[in-house]
């Protein structure tokens, strides 16, 4: 940022804002293109049939049934979600503090379901809460119960399931952002004699709202999705808004229609999360301030400010975390007790992901042909089917490439746009945020048509790169997400130091600011890899005659019956996300070394 | 790098990646190819064995085939509009193909020389071409109901007195409206047009006593054999299923309601000729036969049940003995009706 040998201000100095803008063009480019134009498109249809009209909207408000199963989409969504953070954050609290080891194993444990396909997670729920499955027979023997107890097939079963689905989707960005607290605001807190409970509220919950807002919007957006999670679990009692507009689309083929539910859909989530940034958390995105008098972290929070060492910045990155001195120093009046609560809670919730995941794995070695449990007798047959059938290899090649490669290009698109829009301060970030955000809200089914419409126009269909550009408009909110909760919660005036001590913008942003985002830049990289490797709609418009990916694979020999070599596949998928975290942690030691260095 | 070779690069690239070959089928036949696009899973693998690698060896003409959504119209459509047809032959029910070709997504097969004299009823309409039968029928838990003693009729089913238990119905498409017809003592010959409001009203009789509402075949399977429920309304295909991996439940059939499955060439697709001719293999009696005998649907041509043995053939929807027994939807009533008969249930089901 030097001035040019006139002694003139560079272009960029003189246009700041420019540098921020640009970061953002390349996703929002990409969005437009292959999201905005093709969805516009297809929501337009609820309006343009070829000449416009409001009959499908007059319809749909006209008809209490479409609007109870609207209200019964977001009232579930939200359930989960407040579930979700009433579980999550007290987990990720207890994570933050653990000792770093231990917590990268746990955080191992809060991925590992991850790896299991929802549909096969749905059908493991079943044989652990049905009415002959382990809970309710557990129940039975100890004579606690008569009647086996309704635990699925209604509401209960749904959130149960939603939430152990987008539980890590929570607990990852507030790990992310409590692991970057400074301990010594709380050090702080205590040594002025605040309790427990008035420095949690005071400080910790304030500086932990970044982390709350991106888990709860993340939860939230994506509750908005889920059909077979609800139909499976619900026994057909909770009727979720996808699937009416999947019915429109795809049977009744009243595409004006499903675009006026689509519309409709996308319009009140939209509200529901502008009013929940500006009540909950006004912060985000520089929400209302001009951008020339854009907020520091310490003006927005100003318990941090001024009580923090100079040479601190260690704490405030996840990457470099010091050992964390464990909770010893969240407050002065130690409730050793609390800590332990808080541990035993978090075991529970632990209990909960990995629970279906667990049972699967017994089930895949079973000889009969669904899943049971117990299962009979021992058969390798399942792991032998899999690993020698040509198309379920193809399958998983093609799923592991795609996803790979559209982790890689949602990684780079959505961090520099996240960048850009928190350093941006721009007056409408929020805007902005949620345009960003669209991908994750619009239901899959009307995303996949109108992609589908666009690629089988271009020719693109059956191929690679087909799956990679349609999962990248689904990853790159993701990522966004992420990275901008971490981004907030970095201190910028160290990278004005650098700056100001010479170093180039971009070095000091390397130098000072990567490193503290580092977790949630791998967390956003890993949540942009399952969402490609778990993307069904999408995969089963787009699959050729010569190309369908895993999980449209695995939907395929789900449809008919539960074919066991689905639990084999999950096992093999665990077994490997193991070894890749034991490799990773076996490097994990040389990296802080020189990390810290 | 011009389109096609691109997609063939990339193609290639990916196949090779994973160390597969599969990618450089579609070469091999030349022009003479077929894509179809079938339910996948258990269906396709039957399939290909029935069909399309038979097709290959007889004529030389490559099938090439792949999954499709579960209903196949929007991707229709889709393709349709855009103009690029990947498909030249889709399956779809019998009341699906009346809404395909109403908007104009299906081609018309008339004239496709079928010999349709061994076929049951309907199977050849104007723009489809029937591959096998599908019926919707109760079953019951055994242990429960022991020899004969379960229920024989809807009204039975409806006796949450006579026969307590937890049941299963579907909950997708119209739901079970026709049974609450027949159970309310409707004759099977005078159900269509349908009285949505009878039937709704019956509805709300066995309402709180449904456990499960099910969406997909597996679940009706699943629902058997973990013993979740004692009564079920289901696909014939899938309560077999169950009972044939052990689940102690027996089919019904008296006054089943049995539905056509078939072939329809999409609007525009680039291989009519070889995909009439397919058509044309796959109605044989021997190609059925062998269909039958992999799946347990009942074969549209009813000399292909003389082949698949008796024993087989007494479990198939088309044996004599259930066919008898059961109803025809009426398809065409139901494809003109259907937005109306769904939105009805959709309200009756979000109250």
């Amino acid at each position: 940022m030097s001035p040019d040998r006139y002694g003139r201000p560079s272009w960029l100095q003189r246009h700041p804002q420019l540098i921020w803008l640009l970061l953002l063009v390349p996703a929002t480019a990409y969005l437009a293109v292959f999201f905005a134009y093709p969805v516009i498109g297809m929501l337009g249809r609820s309006l343009w049939s070829p000449e416009f009209t409001l009959e499908h909207y007059a319809r749909l408000f006209g008809s209490p049934a479409y609007l109870r199963i609207l209200w019964t989409t977001l009232r579930i969504s939200m359930i989960v979600a407040v579930v979700a953070l009433l579980l999550g954050y007290p987990a990720a609290f207890v994570l933050s503090r653990a000792p770093e080891r231990v917590a990268h194993w746990l955080l191992a444990l809060v991925l590992l379901p991850f790896w299991t396909s929802v549909l096969v997670r749905s059908y493991a729920w079943i044989v652990i809460l049905g009415s002959e499955g382990l809970v309710n027979r557990a129940l039975q023997t100890l004579g606690l119960t008569a009647e086996p107890v309704p635990l699925v097939y209604n509401e209960l079963g749904v959130v149960t399931g939603m939430v152990q689905v987008l539980l890590p989707y929570m607990i990852l960005p507030l790990y992310g952002v409590m692991r970057g607290i400074d301990q010594t605001h709380l050090r702080a807190a205590s040594s002025l004699g605040a309790g427990f409970w008035p420095s949690f509220r005071l400080v910790y919950l304030p500086l932990s709202m970044p982390g709350v807002t991106a888990g709860f919007l993340l939860v939230f957006v994506l509750s908005i999705g889920f059909f077979v999670t609800p139909a499976l679990l619900g026994g057909g009692r909770v009727e979720m808004i996808a699937l009416q507009i999947d019915t429109q689309v795809n049977e009744l083929v009243d595409w004006g229609f499903g675009a006026a539910l689509a519309a409709a859909l996308l319009f009140s989530v939209i509200a529901i999360v502008a009013l929940f940034i500006r009540f909950l958390d006004p912060q985000a995105f520089g929400l209302g301030a001009p951008a020339a008098f854009a907020p520091t972290d310490e003006d927005r929070e100003p318990a941090a400010a001024g009580q923090r060492p100079p040479g601190d910045t260690g704490f405030r990155s996840g990457a470099l975390s010091v050992r964390s001195p464990g909770f010893a120093t969240f407050a002065r009046p130690q409730p050793r007790y609390a800590w332990w609560a808080g541990v035993a809670f978090t075991a529970g919730v632990l209990m909960l992901l990995v629970a279906p995941v667990l049972i699967i794995v017994p089930m895949s070695f079973g000889t009969t042909a669904q899943l049971a449990f117990p299962p009979k007798g021992f058969t390798l047959r399942w792991y032998h089917h899999y690993l020698t059938d040509p198309s379920w290899m193809a399958a998983t090649g093609l799923s592991l490439q795609v996803a790979a490669l559209t982790s890689a290009g949602a990684l780079v698109l959505g961090t520099l746009a996240a960048i850009g829009l928190v350093r941006g301060g721009f007056r409408r970030a929020h805007l902005w945020y949620l345009g960003i955000l669209a991908p994750m809200i619009v239901p899959a089914i009307v995303s996949a048509v109108a992609v589908y419409f666009l690629f089988v126009r271009l020719r693109l269909v059956g191929s690679l790169w087909s799956f990679v550009l349609a999962h990248l408009v689904l990853a790159i909110p993701v990522v966004v997400v992420v990275v901008s909760a971490a981004l907030r919660r970095v201190d910028r005036s160290l990278e004005s130091a650098a700056t100001v001590l010479g170093a180039h913008p971009i070095r000091a942003f390397f130098a000072v600011t990567f490193p503290a985002i580092r977790p949630a830049v791998v967390a956003a990289l890993l949540f942009a890899f399952i969402t490609s490797l778990d993307e069904i709609v999408m995969a089963l418009f787009l699959a050729g005659t010569t190309s369908a990916t895993l999980p449209a694979k695995m939907w395929e020999s789900l449809r008919f019956q539960i074919d066991p070599t689905i639990a084999a596949i999950s096992t093999l998928l665990i077994l490997l996300s193991l070894l890749v975290l034991l490799g990773a942690s076996a490097r994990m030691p040389k990296r802080r070394v020189t990390g810290t260095a | 790098m011009s389109d096609l070779s691109r997609r063939g690069f990339v193609r290639s690239a990916a196949f090779a990646a994973a160390g597969v070959l599969a990618g450089c089928a579609r070469g091999r036949g030349g022009d003479r190819r077929l894509v179809v696009a079938d339910p996948g899973g258990e269906w396709q693998q039957a399939a290909a064995e029935a069909y399309y690698r038979p097709f290959r060896e007889e004529t030389g003409i490559e099938v090439l085939y792949a999954a499709r959504p579960a209903l196949a119209l929007g991707k229709l459509k889709a393709m349709v509009e855009a103009g690029n047809v990947e498909w030249d032959l889709t399956i779809l029910a019998d009341y699906l193909s009346y809404r395909g070709a109403s908007d104009g997504l299906i081609e018309p097969i008339e004239a496709g020389g079928f010999d349709t004299s061994s076929l049951i009823p309907r199977a050849v309409l104007p723009h489809f071409v029937g591959n096998d039968v599908f019926a919707t029928v109760m079953a019951h838990d055994i242990r429960k109901w022991p020899a004969g003693g379960g229920p024989r009729t809807w009204a039975d089913f409806w006796n949450v007195r006579r026969f307590p238990g937890r049941r299963a119905m579907s909950g997708i498409g119209y739901g079970p409206l026709e049974f609450a017809l027949l159970a309310d003592g409707v004759p099977m010959d005078r159900l269509y047009p349908l009285d949505v409001n009878r039937a709704l009203r019956k509805m709300d009789q066995i309402q709180a006593h449904v456990s499960v509402w099910w969406t997909t075949g597996a679940q009706q399977s699943q629902l058997m054999s973990t013993g979740e429920v004692d009564l079920i309304l289901g696909w014939n295909a899938r309560l077999q299923h169950a009972i044939d991996q052990g689940a102690p439940f027996a089919i019904e059939w008296n006054q089943g309601m049995y539905q056509v499955e078939g072939w329809v060439i999409p609007k525009g697709a680039a291989h009519r000729a070889d995909a009439l001719a397919f058509l044309r293999f796959a109605l044989r009696a021997d190609r059925q036969a062998e269909f039958a005998s992999r799946l347990a649907y009942g074969p549209v041509n009813l000399r292909a049940l003389a082949e698949v043995g008796a024993a087989r053939a007494s479990l198939l929807p088309t044996f004599e003995g259930n066919l008898s027994r059961m109803f025809a939807m009426d398809a065409r009533w139901a494809a003109e009706h259907v937005d109306d008969l769904q939105s009805r249930w959709t309200h009756w089901k979000a109250r």
